[in-house]
């Protein structure tokens, strides 16, 4: 597809060291946006920024904590001695661990809803006032099916319930200066963290729940692109889940749909 | 061109939303199949794609006619071979108390906007499990989420849509078509047009409306054009509201803080 939607337009990716982040960085880039890559770890979003520039592409690379204030702040105010602008931010930085609640220490819990939740808080905190200063800006939250239905842990789900909640709340106070706040919702995404997991027995059982299958990193890039661009300006306030039909409802299988046709 | 090469039906073509979905479509390269129950607005929109250079056909059908319904597939298959994208928009719309709603209204409100999307949604599957592939986009309403006063019927069946949309998703996963559904804001249409001047003291204004305009027919076409496009290939079973916002307003309309 070659289109080029983010013609002047300036996009920070957090966490764009790796998987979808790195992923939504070259996409952005390929369509012409100049990207601020931040990530905790700089050697990654070096990498991510080297891909940009080695195919002329434009981009930066900032070391970025999302928990840290400080760090957050610094991220915009390098944005904008680069660029002079920010008009899309993609709250893509999180981390994730499967846990029951009688598991999960306090610790972990304030780690992984200072990055999921408070992080994305943060973030819009510095980058939102200079969007308003433009009347424009495109924010998405990159949420989880586990803030739409109950899975994986308590402290992720609550942080992505509560960024879906706090995307709600950003589109209604910022309308007024056109930023558009949407976020999208993965499912079961094909990664090399569950590579184990997807090859066992017990995720081809899993792999059947979802009426399309595993999902890819492809799937969830255009999503987010479509959420970035002037196609999707009135639509504010969302949340999108892209998981191939996994939340929608439940198949019960075959014996479910043959039940009364009798026996097999 | 994101659609080169595809074949999409598109209900109630003949005006308003359904007018510029069309119009998108094929502006992105699809053969635009335009049905509407009026056969002379079909036309005229099919002219209009034709005019920029876009291929279209007008074909008339009431959707809520199991005959005229399958007739409309027959047909399409019969000019272009196949159907890869489905958009049910056909529906109607009328202003009525609920204490004075009549039987015939609300048979003839969900006939056209229910049931109309689930005979074409079959008509059109059964094509599309054989070519294993297909995009079937619903159009529901916020009526569908949250009560309106004096759409009873309206709302019922836009109910309906979203969870039709759900199962549709889930049952023909297998076959790699996607449901989904796309719940317009205020709309300025034909349509709305229509129901407001019937009432038009009961119209509060787009004031409330977070961003602070109606949508246009094209804002809804761009969300439809997105769906029925590879770039929203994992995305099934959703519904997408495209309403300015009006969906997170807080029900005591808190105002925003300047």
């Amino acid at each position: 597809m070659e289109r080029k939607r983010f013609i002047d337009k300036v996009a920070i990716v957090t966490g764009g060291g790796s998987g979808l982040g790195r992923a939504l960085c070259y996409s952005f880039a390929e369509e012409s946006a100049s990207v601020v890559c931040s990530d905790i770890n700089i050697d990654a979003a070096k990498e991510t920024v080297s891909g940009i520039t080695n195919s002329r592409g434009k981009a930066i690379s900032v070391k970025v904590d999302v928990s840290s204030a400080n760090d957050v702040e610094n991220m915009a105010k390098a944005a904008i001695k680069e660029y002079g602008k920010i008009d899309i931010l993609i709250n893509n930085a999180g981390i994730a661990a499967r846990q029951g609640l009688l598991d999960t220490k306090e610790e972990t819990w304030d780690t992984m809803t200072a990055v999921d939740l408070k992080g994305p808080f943060l973030v819009a905190k510095a980058v939102i006032p200079y969007m308003m200063e433009r009347d424009y800006g495109k924010i998405v939250n990159i949420a989880s099916v586990a803030g739409v239905v109950g899975c994986v842990s308590s402290a992720y789900t609550a942080s992505k319930a509560g960024l879906i909640g706090m995307t709600r709340v950003w589109a209604l106070e910022f309308a007024p200066y056109r930023i558009c706040v949407n976020s999208v919702a993965p499912g079961f995404f094909a990664t090399p963290i569950n590579e184990a997991l997807r090859k066992s027995p017990l995720g081809e059982k899993l792999a059947k729940q979802v009426p399309l299958g595993f999902g890819k990193v492809e799937h969830i890039v255009p999503v987010v692109l479509f959420l970035s661009s002037s196609e999707s300006d009135y639509v504010t306030g969302q949340c999108l889940v892209v998981d191939g039909g996994l939340s929608g409802t439940r198949d019960f299988g075959p014996e479910y749909w043959g039940f009364d046709k009798g026996k097999k | 061109m994101r659609l080169e090469g595809q074949v999409a039906i598109v209900t109630g073509a003949g005006q308003g939303i359904g007018r510029a979905i069309a119009k998108t479509l094929a502006g992105e390269g699809a053969a635009v199949v335009v049905n509407d129950i009026d056969l002379e607005k079909a036309s005229k929109v099919a002219e209009e794609i034709k005019a920029q250079g876009g291929k279209a056909l007008p074909i008339k059908a009431d959707v809520s006619k199991r005959d005229e319904v399958n007739n409309l597939v027959k047909e399409t298959l019969a000019s272009f071979q196949k159907v890869d994208i489905l958009v049910n928009n056909a529906g109607i719309a009328k202003l009525t108390p609920s204490l004075e709603l009549d039987e015939e209204q609300w048979d003839s409100t969900i006939d056209t906007n229910l049931k109309g999307q689930f005979l074409c949604s079959q008509a059109v599957a059964r094509h599309m499990v054989e070519q294993k592939r297909g995009k079937i986009i619903n159009i529901a309403s916020l009526a569908a989420h949250i009560g309106t006063p004096g759409l009873l019927a309206y709302s019922a069946s836009k109910g309906g849509v979203v969870q039709l949309t759900k199962v549709l998703a889930v049952e023909w996963g297998k076959h790699n078509i996607t449901v989904n559904a796309v719940s317009p804001g205020f709309t300025i249409t034909e349509l709305v047009k229509s129901v407001f001047e019937e009432r038009p003291d009961v119209f509060e204004g787009v004031d409330r409306i977070p961003l602070k305009r109606p949508a246009t027919p094209e804002d809804i076409a761009n969300t439809v054009l997105f769906l029925a496009s590879p770039e929203s290939d994992y995305v099934s079973g959703q519904v997408i509201a495209v309403d300015g916002g009006t969906l997170s307003i807080h029900p005591r309309m808190v105002k925003p803080l300047e």
